[in-house]
């Protein structure tokens, strides 16, 4: 029984039909959402190319200097990068064992069960989200220096114990956990989709069937959710291998360093300027491996029809009820909590209200102030930062959920020859360096006829770039998870392509967009990099300010008390979020009945 | 379905608004920190009544006075100083206060950052300088620019300039110096345990992440000028081997001392006298010398938007009135003895220091050959990857 869509009230037919009879119009979409890909990451990506293959010994890459292969020899030639290639593979591969652990258990925890506080604990979990990493290295230091680290004073004085340790965070286990920590809360957004949209009656088929729980694991639940966490890991090994705040903290500090170490020190000599040439041969190597990566998971995911739940016949995810020990998870939810937010936040809180950093004690009351935050504020242009990095946020967040849904839709249904393109290309910005982003961007905009350079839109330019693989790959996730007979039934009532996007793909991801939209705000807040590479008088931003407290001013008061009002806000934030749509139980348990597929199609299925 | 999803799309217009009042909250969304947000300053921008004109000029000698009118033309100064940020508001105020008509704009940008974000800016299709009128700034900064014959030379001592502050034919004004000191932590050193000469350094109480360093090695590397080559390896390699703890620049490790993670290290005499005046538990080690003197001063990249501005904000800066201001500030100069509370140290402690004039180089000279004694320490210490 099929209705036609004129009669549908709300429902619109696509409103060019001369121009439906002879280009799609996902093509045409699909090709303004590419070229608007190639535009954001064209400038980048060729800049990468040419600085790699130019000598920029003491000169940058478009000055007179020659072309040259040296870059690369030195970069393949050198034992070094062969021994810094393995000590980044441990880290980021115990950073993402950490935090994919972590982020699962979480997701099924607040996706899948019946734990209660569920919209409390998601927000006490997430407020560190737009904390940058800087921030929760030096948190940690404060915590867990063998020296005087204030959980190390309190086991000695506990344990009567030496006068060093017992735990010291310098190493690269130290980095592995607090990146693994960091990392939870974008992982968190990123897969827990793939929870909420699990289809339970497919595991309690596998039940009826006889078979045991570990079997139903592995051959129903794993194989489902495989899409969703490869991409998730490829894209946060990548975030690892090319992040420098921890490693620089923790590592360097030892004398240990990774890819992105060598990077920064190719990038930030003593003297003179940085070598963009060498840096970007460095590059080339995460790219080619960024790319390999990406090829590998397109190859896994290809026939992506087996990982489509989201059917016409509607879904309904069902909680798992845990009985009394969800009141045992609560708890070490809580606990988990108290160790990794709270308990760096007090010591953050704690040093914003003194002159200098001391261990936590009666005696230190006496010299409690808010002069870190009276001298925080009145860094000139805190107020224009606020409004700038406002600004910048709506910007970004409307770029990149607007196109990154293109772009991954165009890459999970592959609608003609080349549609996956835009993903391709968008995923190996991830690998570029911010550094050679950002002179990429400065120098594109200070040679073509746009005024943009200065302005905050430029900021705006280089975050969307930036953020743009994030959010495809979260799409990707979850429209790979939604079966194509869904737009397939509205195809064949007569929908046009943006009134089936409207009406049933954007309903189903509207989850999975706040998700986006929070994560993309939350990073604008807490970005610096780019944003200190474009600086000019006028578009100073939030985590400009906060970069220039900790790394400039190098004053660790003024820091924490910056950092102090990131994870309020954050906190705010996400509160805010996780009641209106962060877990998706909220809205997706609602959706279960597919508004498109009931009203255009309820024959299908 | 339906009400989840309108209120999906009403949350997410609340978004939006949220996002509005963040904007909001910044006041005013037109640009600019420092000057750029001071009313008064840019009522008075273009067109400054006589009265003000007349005021500000008395006392300006021709020359003086010629620059100035030029500098009103322009309007405006771009200025940037990593060792002012927090200052730049109340400089700018009082310039403009001095010289109504030019507006004061400061970019926060990172010192080392100028060079090439100048190059950048002066090889584009308008070879206009737009980030900056003038810059802060060491001689090894800004050497990439004089390389490139991109730094402007002005007749400084027509303006009234010192001229033993004026080097590198007029392409640089020195502002101020600092010296290099040894600081321990007062709570974690006993007076018994303070080094008295570098070797002690080395002693067993100083192992285990006691002593903190810069990844530049800044103050360490002058000891190949004054030890040596053969005996400062012997010493750099034996410190190694004491476990030192690294920070990326000397701010986090003055930060490390002065709350006991580490127990001693290297910064400033200005930033000892600073934190003892906050009542920080530090104190210096004079003992250990001769540590580096740097000077540090301002840049006018050629191409600039403000040439002329640029150069009136250098000669007021320098001026009595202007030190004044930056005095105010914070800022201070180590040498010569008396001259500030940090220089009285530098004498009355007895600490020894190396600089061009000291070791007979001409300034490039100098710097090229501790920067090349910088990378030999970090290689040593192995705060290179290595």
């Amino acid at each position: 029984m099929q209705v036609p869509i004129a009669v549908r009230p709300g429902v619109r037919a696509w409103p060019f039909p001369r121009l439906r009879t002879s280009v799609r119009a996902e093509v045409v979409i699909g090709c303004i959402a590419g070229l608007a890909v190639l535009y954001m990451v064209a400038a980048p990506l060729a800049m990468l190319l040419f600085s790699s293959i130019r000598a920029t010994g003491n000169t940058l890459p478009f000055e007179a200097t020659t072309f040259t292969l040296a870059n690369y020899v030195k970069v393949f030639s050198s034992g070094l990068t062969y021994r810094l290639l393995l000590n980044t593979l441990w880290y980021a591969a115990g950073s993402l064992t950490l935090g994919l652990t972590l982020g699962v258990t979480f997701s099924w925890l607040f996706e899948r069960t019946n734990i209660p506080g569920r919209t409390l604990l998601l927000t006490l979990i997430m407020t560190t989200l737009a904390v940058p990493g800087i921030v929760d290295g030096m948190a940690w230091v404060m915590l867990a220096n063998p020296n005087n680290g204030v959980v190390n004073v309190v086991l000695r004085q506990l344990f009567h114990l030496g006068s060093e340790g017992p735990l010291d965070i310098y190493g690269v286990p130290g980095m592995i956990v607090v990146t693994g920590f960091s990392m939870v809360p974008s992982m968190y957004i990123m897969i827990s989709g793939l929870f909420a949209r699990m289809d339970p009656s497919l595991e309690e088929a596998g039940a009826m069937s006889g078979a045991r729980f570990g079997t139903i694991v592995r051959r129903v639940t794993v194989p489902l959710l495989m899409p969703g966490l490869v991409a998730a890991a490829i894209y946060f090994f990548v975030v690892v291998s090319e992040s420098f705040e921890v490693p620089a903290v923790l590592g360097m500090s030892q004398r240990i360093f990774v890819f992105s170490t060598l990077i920064y020190e190719t990038t930030h000599p003593n003297s003179g300027l940085p070598d963009f040439g060498l840096a970007s041969g460095y590059a080339m190597i995460q790219l080619l491996t960024s790319a390999g990566l990406i090829y590998l998971y397109g190859r896994a995911t290809r026939n992506n029809a087996r990982f489509g739940v989201v059917k016409g016949k509607g879904y309904r995810p069902r909680q798992v009820d845990l009985g009394p020990w969800r009141y045992v998870a609560f708890a070490a939810v809580l606990c988990y909590f108290a160790l990794v937010t709270l308990t760096p936040f007090l010591v953050l809180l704690w040093t914003s209200f003194q002159p200098f950093f001391a261990v936590p004690s009666i005696a230190g009351l006496s010299h409690m102030s808010w002069s870190n935050y009276g001298k925080a504020f009145a860094i000139p242009g805190f107020r224009s930062s606020l409004s700038n990095t406002g600004l910048i946020g709506l910007f970004t967040v409307l770029t990149t959920l607007t196109l990154g849904s293109i772009v991954a839709w165009m890459a999970v249904r592959r609608p003609f020859r080349g549609s996956v393109i835009p993903d391709r290309l968008s995923f190996l910005v991830v690998a570029t360096p911010s550094i050679v982003l950002g002179l990429a961007l400065m120098f594109v905009y200070l040679w073509i006829p746009l005024p943009i350079y200065g302005t905050i839109v430029i900021i705006a330019i280089a975050l969307s770039t930036r953020y743009l693989p994030f959010i495809v790959r979260l799409l990707s996730a979850t429209l790979i998870q939604i079966h194509r007979e869904l737009e397939e039934s509205a195809h064949v009532s007569g929908a046009s392509w943006p009134v089936m996007m409207a009406k049933i793909v954007v309903p189903l991801v509207i989850p999975t967009l706040w998700r986006g939209m929070l994560w993309v705000t939350a990073h604008t807040v807490r970005e610096a990099t780019l944003a200190v590479m474009l600086l000019t008088t006028s578009n100073l931003t939030f985590g400009a300010v906060l970069w220039l407290a900790w790394f400039h001013y190098t004053d660790i008061g003024m820091g924490a008390a910056l950092s102090v009002c990131i994870v309020l806000v954050s906190g705010v934030l996400t509160f805010f979020v996780a009641r209106t749509g962060l877990s998706s139980n909220r809205v997706e348990s609602a959706s279960s009945e597919p508004k498109g597929a009931a009203v255009l199609s309820p024959s299908v299925g | 379905m339906k009400s989840s999803f309108t209120k999906s799309w009403l949350a997410s217009g609340a978004g939006v608004v949220m996002c509005a009042i963040l904007a909001g909250c910044g006041g005013s969304a037109a640009p600019g920190p420092s000057g750029s947000t001071q009313p008064a300053v840019a009522g008075t921008a273009s067109k400054p009544s006589g009265g003000q004109s007349a005021a500000a000029a008395a006392g300006l000698t021709p020359a003086q006075q010629t620059l100035y009118d030029a500098a009103k033309k322009e309007g405006e100064v771009i200025w940037q100083a990593g060792v002012l940020d927090q200052a730049a508001d109340p400089i700018g105020k009082a310039f403009t206060a001095k010289f109504p008509g030019i507006k004061v704009s400061f970019n926060p940008i990172n010192e080392p950052q100028v060079p090439a974000q100048v190059i950048t800016e002066a090889s584009s299709g308008s070879k206009v300088v737009k980030s900056v009128d003038l810059a802060h700034g060491s001689p090894t900064q800004f050497k990439p620019l004089l390389d490139r014959d991109l730094l402007l030379s002005a007749d400084w001592a027509s303006y009234g300039v010192d001229p033993s502050r004026v080097q590198v034919d007029g392409k640089w004004v020195i502002n101020e110096d600092s010296v290099n000191l040894w600081i321990y932590n007062t709570q974690q050193v006993s007076a018994a345990d303070v080094p008295k000469q570098w070797d002690d350094l080395l002693k067993p109480r100083f192992k285990g992440k006691k002593i903190v360093t810069n990844a530049s090695a800044a103050g360490l590397s002058q000891l190949f000028l004054t030890m040596g080559d053969e005996k400062a390896r012997a010493f750099l390699t034996a410190l190694k081997d004491q476990d030192l703890v690294a920070t990326k620049s000397k701010g986090p490790a003055r930060e490390m001392i002065t709350n006991g993670q580490a127990h001693l290290g290297i910064s400033t005499v200005k930033d000892m006298v600073d934190l003892k005046k906050k009542g920080a538990p530090v104190d210096g080690v004079p003992a250990l010398g001769p540590m580096e003197r740097d000077e540090r001063g301002w840049y006018i990249p050629k191409g600039v938007q403000h040439p002329n501005a640029a150069q009136l904000f250098v000669t007021w800066l320098v001026s009595d009135d202007g030190w004044k201001q930056q005095q105010k500030a914070g800022l201070d100069i180590a040498t010569p003895c008396g001259v500030s509370e940090v220089a009285k140290y530098v004498c009355d402690s007895g600490l020894k220091y190396t600089d061009p004039k000291s070791a007979g180089l001409d300034l490039f000279a100098y710097y090229d050959k501790l920067d090349s004694y910088q990378d030999v320490a970090r290689e040593v210490l192995q705060l290179k990857p290595q």
